[in-house]
């Protein structure tokens, strides 16, 4: 009897838990009890609860640990990226292409009226918000990389916690396993534990085993011991002096040695920010500095040359722009020359002194324009910058192509799992009716004897 | 196979999610008319995309310089037109009155008709187009000629850009129609007004000779004048066909980033009632299957 009051109590646990994440449904295992002997016969004993065990196929569970460290790279990598394609959206009028399209286009209204104050102020006003769009861009992803940074920490922060209770259920586990029974009967922390490698997964590559006592031990990236029975590393992050952004470093224990992974992290939700932070942020920069420098240098060239109006209209050798000797920080420390900030009669477009008129040098820079000038000659600004947002836009389409794929293999491991570990309420229902049936059938047995010893007592009178 | 709880209700998240999904992005391309609404909706295209709105700045641009062009070439040719007439007319004048019949009254009187000449030629010389000399090269700020008919200006060629790398000119060089050139005058010709003047003084003076000189030259600067009149109508003809070309271009160039990146209305509202159809009828078969349970049946 109190071996079906178990089977309904394990069933009533599965209904409970059949919305739990990670929960494993579990079965009562029956045992016959060991029959004794007595005269010669072998008289059955009933039967005893042998174990719970859980539906769990660890198979199953590697390769869905797998899909999801597979799943959480590009669902990690695409959610970066997107937020980045924002900047470049092509729903914005003030793109640095559509700017740089603007100044071309006030230095040709120049080029028309060169003598014009209004047409002057117009190509400065030009001048200043192409200006803007490059110091956009360029803050834009800079506080992208900190936000990036950010999240590494936190997701860092999750990781060493699962590590540590992943290390603290070791220790639960072994202490009410060795409490008794046979074979691993901790079904629930169990439970609790592989939800918590399936976390850990999320964030970066582990390889992972149970040792011959039974507990769990987790190696990180680059076969860095996590989790060894009761020890847990401690996984940090530190700004690194040289790019100002943070490592992933491990410390295997309290004062142990350091060891920098951020390399070495091949897979997870880390290394897709890694990768974002380190790699196409730093592109696109690179990108936009490049476009910036270029523009600065090449209309400086030629604008060098030129005689502006008024009291500029006998000296030549102003720049327009100024800005960092450096491509590095060159959107960033992009400016109007302050020449051509307080007086705009100091666009210098002529090339006679005196003369008004003359447009020879505003005609120059407008050649840049169709010049191939970008990328070793191959390319002019505006096809330069097209490409380096198509090369975006192709990172981001391949990654939501992946982290499409990802999905449908997750997904469909998730229900494989579910298959064999999910609770199926019918499924209960069917054993709860069983449960119910031996239990009654057991209770039957007991008035029955019941109702015999009444029979035989009753001889007496 | 077993099916369990949460895999029922997570297959049917998931088919509900997609069939949301497609029904947003129908709907986002509906309401923005736009097929590329970021740049990961098609990268290729956002590239090109890029370059045709460039593009298509820059043609607008160009049509606004040759419309620039077109007027100030347009009133170019209606001074020297209006030089041409005046120097006809004094041509008229110096033929009819070289005769011998008429006297000195009317000659005087007609001396004061090519003073008025002189004025005219001057002051058309001096025209202007939305502010600028367009007779004195880069000079613009300055009159192209002084009231005694001396050149002021420049020899400085406005070139605008009409294409991508095609430059032209704007304005002709007027220095050698107001300024005899130096083999000119070693054949004896001189200044435009200095040749009115000459005409005048002719007149003036009563001076058969005088006026027979500038029957001679005036008969030259109305060559030069008719000559650089046609160099102008060539520059006119070459605009309008810069113009025709723009247009055709920008016309071109819509039509190719429309294609690129808008929508096709009648597709996307076909998808989108799909989309929609889908979402209600998934939305229904889902209510129905989660309902039952062995649960709902026991008791």
């Amino acid at each position: 009897m109190y071996s079906n009051r178990q089977g309904v109590d394990t069933a009533g646990h599965n209904i409970a838990n059949a919305e739990t994440e990670g929960y494993s449904r579990q079965r009562v295992n029956l045992r016959q009890r060991n029959p004794s002997e007595s005269d010669g016969n072998v008289i059955g004993n009933g039967a005893y609860v042998g174990n719970i065990s859980r539906a769990h196929d660890k198979f199953i569970e590697k390769q869905l640990n797998n899909a999801i460290q597979d799943s959480s790279t590009s669902v990690a990598r695409n959610d970066a990226l997107q937020t980045i394609e924002q900047i470049f959206s092509t729903e914005l009028e003030s793109s640095v292409s559509d700017e740089l399209s603007e100044f071309f286009n006030a230095l040709q209204n120049l080029s028309t009226y060169p003598e014009e104050m209004p047409t002057r102020t117009n190509l400065r006003e030009a001048a200043s918000n192409m200006v803007s769009a490059f110091k956009r861009v360029d803050f834009s992803l800079t506080q992208h990389r900190a936000d990036l940074d950010d999240k590494i920490n936190g997701v860092t922060i999750q990781a060493a916690d699962a590590v540590k209770q992943i290390a603290s259920l070791n220790v639960a586990i072994q202490t009410l396993e060795s409490g008794g029974g046979s074979g691993d009967q901790a079904n629930d922390l169990r439970d609790q534990q592989d939800q918590l490698v399936r976390k850990l997964s999320e964030k970066m590559n582990i390889s992972y085993y149970n040792n011959e006592h039974g507990s769990m031990v987790v190696r990180g990236p680059s076969q860095t011991l996590l989790v060894d029975g009761k020890h847990a590393a401690n996984i940090v992050t530190r700004i690194s002096p040289e790019t100002g952004v943070r490592d992933i470093t491990v410390f295997d224990s309290e004062n142990g040695n350091p060891k920098n992974i951020t390399e070495f992290i091949e897979k997870g939700e880390m290394r897709s920010l890694i990768d974002v932070r380190d790699k196409v942020i730093d592109k696109l920069l690179n990108g936009n500095n490049q476009l910036a420098a270029n523009v600065v240098y090449h209309v400086n060239a030629a604008h060098r040359q030129g005689y502006g109006l008024g009291e500029f209209s006998e000296a030549t050798g102003r720049n327009f722009f100024e800005t960092s000797e450096s491509v590095d920080g060159a959107a960033l420390n992009l400016r109007l020359s302050d020449a051509i900030q307080n007086d705009v009669n100091a666009i210098s477009v002529a090339a006679t002194p005196n003369a008004p008129g003359d447009n020879i040098v505003v005609n120059e820079i407008l050649r840049l324009k169709d010049q191939r000038i970008m990328d070793g000659g191959t390319m002019t600004f505006n096809e330069y910058y097209s490409n380096y947002v198509g090369k975006l836009g192709l990172d981001i389409e391949r990654s939501i192509h992946e982290k499409e794929a990802d999905t449908i293999i997750l997904g469909d491991l998730e229900k494989r799992r579910e298959s064999v570990s999910g609770v199926s309420l019918d499924e209960e229902a069917v054993n709860l009716l069983r449960w119910q049936t031996a239990f009654a059938a057991s209770s039957k047995v007991i008035t029955t004897v019941d109702e015999m010893l009444e029979t035989v007592l009753s001889l007496k009178r | 196979m077993r099916i369990s709880e949460r895999q029922r209700y997570r297959q049917t998240n998931d088919r509900v999610q997609r069939a949301r999904v497609n029904n947003m992005d129908s709907l986002e391309q509906i309401s923005t008319l736009k097929k590329i609404n970021r740049i990961s909706d098609d990268p290729v295209g956002v590239g090109k995309v890029i370059r045709y709105k460039d593009r298509l700045k820059s043609l607008g641009q160009f049509k606004s310089n040759v419309e620039f062009s077109k007027g100030y070439l347009e009133k170019a040719e209606v001074a020297v037109q209006t030089m041409s007439d005046n120097l006809i007319r004094a041509q008229e004048l110096a033929v009819s009155l070289s005769n011998g019949t008429y006297d000195a009254a009317s000659r005087k009187s007609a001396a004061k008709e090519v003073k008025q000449i002189m004025n005219e030629v001057v002051s058309s010389g001096n025209a202007t187009y939305a502010g600028r000399h367009i007779f004195s090269g880069y000079r613009t700020q300055t009159p192209s000629l002084s009231d005694d008919g001396s050149y002021l200006g420049d020899d400085g060629a406005v070139f605008l850009q009409v294409d991508d790398g095609d430059f032209r000119q704007v304005n002709l060089q007027a220095r050698y129609l107001f300024e005899a050139s130096a083999p000119e005058r070693e054949l004896g010709h001189f200044n435009m007004v200095d040749s009115l003047e000459i005409l005048h003084d002719g007149l003036a003076g009563n001076d058969v000779n005088g006026i027979r000189l500038a029957l001679h030259e005036l008969n030259h600067q109305i060559q030069k004048t008719t000559s650089y009149q046609a160099t102008l109508g060539s520059l006119q003809r070459s605009m309008a066909a810069s113009e025709k070309k723009i247009e055709a271009d920008t016309v071109a160039t819509t039509d190719l980033k429309s294609k690129i990146e808008e929508v096709d209305m009648f597709k996307a509202s076909s998808d989108f009632h799909r989309s929609e159809t889908v979402l209600q009828s998934t939305l229904q078969a889902s209510n129905k299957m989660l309902q039952p349970s062995l649960m709902n049946f026991m008791q």
